[in-house]
């Protein structure tokens, strides 16, 4: 039975807390965000962590690394709850490109 | 192998014939598995594209349900609002299924009905409703997880066969054909020999036996 943690914006990560994902963490900086994410997939009891796609951009290298290489945690990008509309990033198009060869774009 | 090492032999050309017929059957099965796996594939990248769509939308309501709770209560009175925060609600059973031998995650959000606590006095149907929404936004979350953990496993399975297609195309099935060639290429040689030397022979026993009668 896997865990759930969240990585996001102040308000975000409230709402997060309230709702039941007891482990939502607040990264006010980039370096924030990489400390948290990088502890969260060191821990084999998170099975999915979510991101706010704000700070998701700003550390797109690292989510890039963890999804290609560990099964566990996956990772969910997702809108922050102030910012509804967000620069799509696609974590999976750079594994699929060297996998497969082609350049296929996950996210519409 | 080199060609020196292959024992040219009718035995051996037997074999070699076998062989190529298996490495061209795997390498068929092979392009039918990676046929199959790409279009689950697709269908997955698909699944995902849509799974995500429904978050923005669910995320897009719920952002307008904060705003409206944040123009009724005030920043600090949605903090006052939300008074404790909520045990752990939500946890992730982990299940497999298998596409063609492949060993597929499949995610189930086990969900505590534990009440979202609240302060009953200061608190607006607003807040229920980004609570409803954020509820479903990781739902739909559960969903583009198990779809990309798919992905994943599917695009690493379709590198190998692709690897191994273009190990059979390029060295196993044409090391083979090489083989073939040589050893009929080969045998053919010492068949000519063999029926040259049967006609000296027999040129020589006439010629011997026509001087003996002379």
């Amino acid at each position: 039975m896997g865990k759930i943690a969240a990585i996001a914006d102040e308000d975000t990560a409230l709402i997060f807390k309230w709702i039941g994902i007891r482990n939502s963490f607040i990264a006010k900086d980039i370096d924030e965000a990489k400390n948290i994410l990088m502890d969260l997939s060191n821990k084999k009891e998170y099975t999915l962590i979510l991101i706010t796609a704000r700070i998701a951009e700003k550390i797109e290298s690292i989510i890039n690394t963890i999804i290609a290489e560990k099964e566990y945690p996956l990772i969910a990008i997702i809108p922050e709850i102030g910012y509804p509309v967000y620069k799509k990033i696609d974590p999976l198009r750079e594994l699929l490109k060297r996998t497969i060869g082609v350049e296929i774009k996950t996210s519409r | 192998m080199s060609r020196e090492a292959v024992r040219v032999t009718r035995m051996e050309l037997l074999k070699l014939k076998k062989s190529l017929e298996v490495a061209i059957r795997a390498r068929n099965l092979l392009e039918e598995k990676r046929n199959v796996l790409a279009m689950e594939l697709l269908d997955y990248i698909k699944k995902m594209g849509l799974a995500q769509e429904k978050i923005d939308e669910r995320m897009k309501k719920a952002h307008d349900a904060f705003i409206e709770a944040q123009m009724v209560l005030g920043k600090m009175g949605i903090r006052s609002a939300i008074v404790s925060i909520s045990p752990d609600r939500f946890s992730i059973e982990e299940k497999y299924r298998s596409i063609m031998g492949i060993r597929i995650p499949i995610l189930n959000l086990i969900e505590n009905k534990t009440q979202i606590p609240c302060n009953f006095l200061s608190t607006s149907s607003k807040l229920d409703e980004v609570a409803f929404h954020m509820n479903e936004v990781i739902k739909t979350t559960i969903e583009v997880a198990e779809a990309q953990a798919t992905i994943k496993k599917l695009a690493e399975e379709l590198k190998k066969i692709k690897r191994r297609v273009n190990a059979l195309d390029r060295i196993i099935i044409p090391r083979i054909q090489n083989r073939i060639k040589y050893i009929e290429e080969r045998l053919s040689e010492m068949e000519r020999e063999t029926i040259f030397r049967i006609k000296r022979i027999k040129y020589l026993l006439e010629k011997r036996k026509i001087t003996e009668i002379a």
